[in-house]
């Protein structure tokens, strides 16, 4: 990995440029624009470039700074969105040419809504893999996103491009969505910062759909700071009192976590457990199970979602998503509800887990982001697809809802991620444990070419 | 989440486009029929994948006793 992060947040330090006069959001975002023309071609992150709108909210933007009014905390940072945000004047595909007829968007996606009031400049919808059911973001429609640390490898999903923009440096900021790890994966994968908050916390009006059971939506940054901060606004201007770090009790889940995982991730995880100070191990039950449930349950909720496209036009589906869309459509009702009593019963268990520490530590992935001419990983000895399995340890967690911020380990070579896994409502001290771990130096954002931190513009 | 090779528990063989001649598994092409869709013969072997695949692990969570008063988690909060 090349390239340095920003520590004290690209997308508050553009904010503080634009606010002071320093730079104007025009030029930011007309740079930004110019930087993913110019690169993305290597990555293929972006699926839509929103110019005029853009230019026109950023003058906007610049029209307040010179009348003296406040232009908002993130006044002209320019961001991504996963494309299955509204985004007002846009179609939203998810991912899909099934939905390239619907009308425009009339309003902003909620969150969206929140952001742009905050003076942040939406330039760019992003590549996802289609409807947000994979974990590796090939799209038959709008090709595969290629990680920025090695276009060879996948950059994870599905919010892919949400990932692979930030680490290129293209994007200070993103926003994702997380089902059963799609903000989760590809930031590890890609060595990017990015948080899924407790599950029912995050407003979806405007997010298209895939598992209502699971789906969340969430930012992913290049550095604690930016994220802190998006995800505040995301939430309706929440400001977190975070504790300190040395009162938040940290265990590292063992058992299913701790199997399959590189020597490399291993070690780096005894590494921020040293650092921390901790050494407690938690396992969690019947994790394979909860895997399961998690995995049922997405597929009946998003079969069903679909089934009225399926019957009359399955043909214009991704065929890596359509063939799972329509088992699950015909999964019988003893299996879906047996698979929601289960996350009753997990609920419960997880619980009794958390009255022993604040935050958990995991892996999230099993190891680096596997080649694209060669997609597999191995598993208790098999090689099995990427694409079905990136989410092994992912998935478990989304069953229980509960909220993680995903942390670039800061390594050599090609990045690597972990799981920080709190209480429901704990993002708090998820942060608290994330700011120590990147003002330690153990963990890090390393975007390859920060077009957005340019001053010449 | 994948349709091709997965890490899931065993699930019964599948050998063919369901029916009534597929007794070795789900018969696809009659849950399908239930449900009003129609699946081409193209993707039935893909379908018939992931079938599989899902009641591997519907075995994996239907063989786990629950107590009678474990409600469906519906309406979850976390």
């Amino acid at each position: 990995m090349t390239g340095q992060g920003h520590k004290a947040g690209a997308a508050l330090a553009i904010a503080a440029d634009v606010r002071a006069g320093r730079r104007s959001a025009v030029s930011v975002v007309t740079a930004v624009i110019g930087d993913i023309e110019a690169r993305d071609t290597r990555f293929n992150s972006v699926t839509r470039i929103l110019g005029p709108a853009a230019v026109a909210q950023a003058e906007e933007v610049d029209k307040a700074v010179a009348a003296g009014r406040d232009p908002g905390p993130l006044a002209g940072v320019p961001f991504g969105v996963k494309d299955l945000f509204d985004v007002r004047g846009e179609v939203t595909t998810a991912g899909s040419i099934v939905l390239r007829d619907n009308l425009p968007a009339t309003r902003d996606a909620e969150v969206v809504e929140r952001l742009r009031a905050a003076g942040a400049v939406p330039v760019a919808t992003l590549n996802m893999d289609e409807f947000a059911y994979g974990f590796s973001t090939e799209n038959a429609h709008t090709g595969t996103t290629r990680n920025p640390h090695d276009p060879a490898r996948l950059a994870g999903g599905s919010s892919g491009g949400s990932a692979a923009s930030v680490a290129a440096g293209l994007l200070p900021f993103t926003l994702g969505s997380d089902t059963n790890g799609s903000i989760r994966v590809p930031s590890s994968l890609c060595g990017v910062w990015g948080l899924k908050p407790t599950y029912g916390q995050m407003p979806l009006r405007g997010v298209y759909p895939f598992v209502a059971s699971l789906d969340v939506v969430g930012p992913m940054a290049d550095t604690v700071e930016d994220l802190r901060a998006v995800y505040g606004i995301m939430a309706g201007g929440l400001h977190m009192g975070e504790p300190d770090v040395g009162d938040v009790r940290v265990a590292r889940l063992g058992g299913w976590f701790a199997e399959n995982i590189s020597p490399e991730l291993a070690a780096g995880i005894d590494r921020v457990m040293a650092h921390l100070g901790h050494d407690r191990v938690i396992e969690l039950p019947e994790v394979a199970r909860a895997r399961a449930s998690a995995f049922l349950i997405s597929a009946a909720e998003g079969g069903n979602l679909h089934l009225p496209r399926l019957r009359r036009r399955a043909m214009q589906y991704d065929p890596a998503t359509r063939g799972r869309l329509m088992a699950g459509a015909m999964l019988p009702a003893a299996t879906f509800v047996q698979a929601q009593r289960f996350r009753r019963w997990f609920r419960g268990h997880v619980h009794a887990a958390l009255a022993n520490a604040d935050v958990l530590v995991a892996p999230t992935t099993v190891g680096v982001a596997p080649r694209i001419d060669q997609p597999s990983i191995t598993v208790n000895g098999r090689t099995v697809s990427a694409r079905a399995n990136l989410g092994i340890f992912t998935q478990p967690i989304s069953l229980a809802g509960l909220p993680v911020l995903a942390a670039p380990l800061a390594v050599d070579g090609l990045p690597q991620g972990i799981q920080l896994i709190g209480a429901p409502g704990g993002e708090a001290k998820l942060f608290a444990v994330a700011a120590e771990l990147q003002r330690a130096g153990l963990a890090a954002c390393r975007p390859i070419e920060a077009g957005y931190a340019r001053k010449d513009s | 989440m994948s349709s091709a090779a997965h890490l899931s528990p065993s699930a019964p063989a599948m050998t063919g486009a369901g029916g009534h001649d597929d007794r070795k598994g789900p018969p696809v092409a009659d849950m399908a029929r239930i449900i009003g869709l129609s699946i081409p013969a193209a993707c039935m072997p893909d379908v018939v994948a992931n079938t599989a695949l899902l009641h591997g692990y519907a075995d994996l969570v239907s063989g786990f006793a629950l107590p009678d008063d474990c409600e469906p988690a519906y309406e979850y909060t976390p």
